[in-house]
């Protein structure tokens, strides 16, 4: 008891030079969190990046295998004569036990006798498209705002349709009211359950000579779910995989070749795009592990000088308490109490003020991060699968979505390595010089001064 | 049977040129007061340091109450056993000097080690409560000579020794302290032994040694009256 009533009173006795030693400890306590803090968030987003990309499976023709494989032809388009993928094979595709979802958009031509449409010709067949999808918010143009519903809303129901404002003010047309769309001999009765503004056409302009089709005008498109677009009939589909784990990428292959893709595709995830974005966080993850592994060493060589010194000036406290009789044990347990005390106060601010930044540097990370995936979506570099087959296919929005928030504490884990790592750092480099000391007799250690 | 018996006693610095003892024989008794004379570097304080159990001997023995001190824990002699007080104090200086003596008292395990105890074991060696509160620091020699005097009291032990306690004292503090220490031996029965140069304090002592050329020698009273 009266070691640790000691041990206080020395902390103060020692003002200046244990307030270097808290200085020194506080930094490298602080500087440990913070890096544990980035890697913590940057592991989250590496590891939310490696199930979004890792699962985003893409089906690609592998030319060389194609020739290879004897597709090559003198007659057929590119000098090849492949099986395309069809429609139907991808909505077969969808079905395998492996996926978590596939996001679909399909097309198709129709026609509803009587609708007015823009850039009408006459010569048409066929004079809107029918566009349908499995999940309504991955349409770019709604993501981007170039589409908005302004009435009503999204499909819910079957035969439910959304149309645009321009369709609508031409038709006089309002929620509630039915279309009947014509494909083939076949006919659909839709409702209208939703009117959105359209600027997809905004600032297309037409060359003279251009001849005039309804189809060219994506005003003239009525969106669907894609059960209604499947039981009316899909001319052309894009679908994007996604596996329930990416490392069953195999058995997925396996699974789509035997539900009758040719073996000349590839099925892939999308290394680059994941690279991409994934690429900077493994970065900033290597230069926080240099910068701990730098603010650890050197801060343990600064703490173990310091010591010395101290050590040193010590020395003759250390004569003067064995001299009194104290054991060494003593002495020794004293010291370390003095430094744990210091190094506990250390923890508590250190770990404290790392608690407070950590949202904030969760929150910047986060922030770069989404730049990367615009940056990384403006580039290209994010997959989308579209599969053509014969007709225009719709193209799939992309779907880079960033995480929005992650929620990045100091875990009770890193809490304690981190408390182990700077207790044990500084009890041992002060106790290092100290343990010389005593292993001289009193009376050497107190003839020894001056 | 006496306190404190050396046998033989030789001893040499690790690193010194030969001994500075060499074979000394000498026994000490409670209630009895010694001085140990001798000339700058005959090694007087040598002696002190090992009969403080600072350091063994390298050759020879030194008995406390009939037990060799190699075979005892010399940590707890120190603490229990002896009073030292130092030629140069050896007081923690960063400490008050209430502290030091709370401490020494807490070291060595004793009864009613309080406050109150110490500060009327300082008011006894002239340092008042305002001194008491000091660092040690910040006292003279001869206030920090008395905080020495009184922590070396502070766990009242058997036996008593003092390097040169006159030195850093002007004379009638001088003569309070060696009326203190004779009442150590005569009063309580404590074994009291002083290295002293001076005369006067010889004079005090019931027994005077000398120490020459690394041997202890009884003196003969006449000497002292040159
Ligand atoms: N730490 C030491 N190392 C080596 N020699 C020492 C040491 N301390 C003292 N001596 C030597 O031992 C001798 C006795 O010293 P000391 O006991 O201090 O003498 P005294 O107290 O009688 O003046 C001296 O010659 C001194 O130089
Ligand atoms: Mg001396």
């Amino acid at each position: 008891m009266y070691l640790l009533k000691n041990s206080l009173k020395n902390i103060g006795r020692n003002a200046g030079r244990n307030l270097l030693i808290g200085i020194i400890l506080f930094v490298i306590i602080g500087a440990t969190a913070v890096a544990i803090l980035i890697n913590t968030a940057t592991k989250a987003i590496i590891d939310d990046y490696r199930t979004r990309f890792g699962s985003e499976v893409t089906l690609s023709l592998d030319y060389g295998k194609a020739i290879d494989g004897g597709a090559y032809t003198d007659t057929g388009e590119n000098g090849l004569a492949v099986t395309d993928i069809t429609p139907a094979m991808q909505l077969e595709f969808a079905k395998s036990p492996y996926l978590k979802e596939t996001r679909m958009t399909s097309s198709t031509m129709a026609n509803v006798p009587g609708l007015k449409v823009m850039e009408d010709s006459n010569d048409n067949i066929y004079r809107v498209w029918l566009n349908g999808s499995n999940t309504p918010t991955i349409s770019a143009d709604f993501i981007n705002g170039k589409r908005k519903i302004i009435d009503g809303d999204i499909y819910k129901n079957e035969n439910d349709c959304l149309i645009s404002k321009q369709i609508a003010d031409k038709n006089e047309l309002k929620i509630g009211d039915t279309l009947l769309l014509k494909r083939g001999s076949s006919e659909y009765t839709l409702t209208i359950c939703g009117i959105f503004e359209d600027h997809t056409m905004d600032g297309v302009t037409r060359h003279p000579l251009e001849a005039v089709n309804p189809l060219n005008n994506s005003n003239n498109e009525i969106l669907t779910a894609m059960e209604t677009a499947e039981k009316i009939g899909v001319e052309s589909l894009a679908a994007t995989y996604y596996l329930k784990d990416p490392s069953t990428l195999d058995k997925f292959k396996a699974d789509l070749l035997n539900k009758g893709l040719p073996g000349y595709y590839n099925v892939k995830t999308d290394e680059a795009g994941y690279k991409a974005v994934v690429g900077p966080m493994e970065n900033m993850q290597g230069i926080t592990n240099t910068f701990m592994i730098v603010v650890l060493a050197v801060g343990a060589v600064i703490l173990l000088l310091v010591s010395a010194m101290a050590a040193r000036e010590r020395k003759y406290e250390i004569g003067v308490l064995r001299a009194m009789g104290m054991s060494k044990g003593k002495v020794v347990t004293g010291f370390a109490v003095e430094m744990l005390l210091i190094t506990v106060v250390c923890l508590g601010i250190g770990l404290g003020l790392s608690a407070l930044i950590a949202q904030p540097i969760g929150n910047s990370l986060l922030q770069s991060q989404i730049e990367l995936a615009q940056e990384a979506a403006k580039n290209g570099l994010v997959t989308v699968t579209t599969i053509d087959t014969g007709a225009l296919a719709a193209a799939a929005a992309s779907t880079v979505t960033a995480l929005s928030e992650i929620k990045i504490a100091l875990s009770g884990m890193a809490a304690l390595e981190i408390s182990l790592v700077a207790i044990g750092l500084a009890i041992a480099s002060s106790l290092i010089g100290i343990i010389r000391i005593m292993r001289y007799e009193p009376m050497r250690i107190l003839s020894e001064r001056g | 049977m006496s306190i404190l018996e050396l046998k033989n006693v030789s001893y040499a610095y690790k690193g010194g040129d030969g001994k500075v003892l060499n074979g000394v024989n000498a026994s000490f008794e409670k209630g009895i007061m010694y001085a140990v004379m001798g000339k700058s570097g005959a090694g007087k304080s040598t002696l002190l340091s090992l009969i403080s159990g600072l350091d063994l001997p390298t050759e020879g023995e030194i008995l406390f109450d009939g037990t060799d001190l190699k075979t005892v824990s010399r940590d707890a002699y120190r603490a229990k056993s002896i009073g030292v007080i130092f030629q140069s104090f050896n007081l923690l200086t960063n400490a008050t000097v209430i502290d030091n003596i709370i401490l020494s008292m807490n070291i060595s395990g004793v009864k009613g080690g309080n406050k109150e105890a110490a500060y009327a074991l300082l008011e006894k060696v002239g340092i008042d409560k305002s001194k008491a509160n000091r660092k040690v620091l910040k006292l003279s020699g001869g206030e920090q000579q008395r905080v020495g005097i009184a922590r070396a009291l502070s766990h009242a032990p058997d036996i008593i020794i003092a390097d040169e306690p006159s030195g850093n004292l002007d004379g009638s503090t001088e003569d309070s302290v060696m009326q203190l220490f004779k009442d150590l031996a005569v009063k309580d029965n404590k074994c009291v032994i002083i290295v002293t140069h001076s005369k006067n304090v010889a004079a005090c002592a019931d027994e005077v040694l000398s120490i020459n050329n690394g041997v202890l020698s009884p003196m003969k009273r006449s000497k002292l009256l040159k």
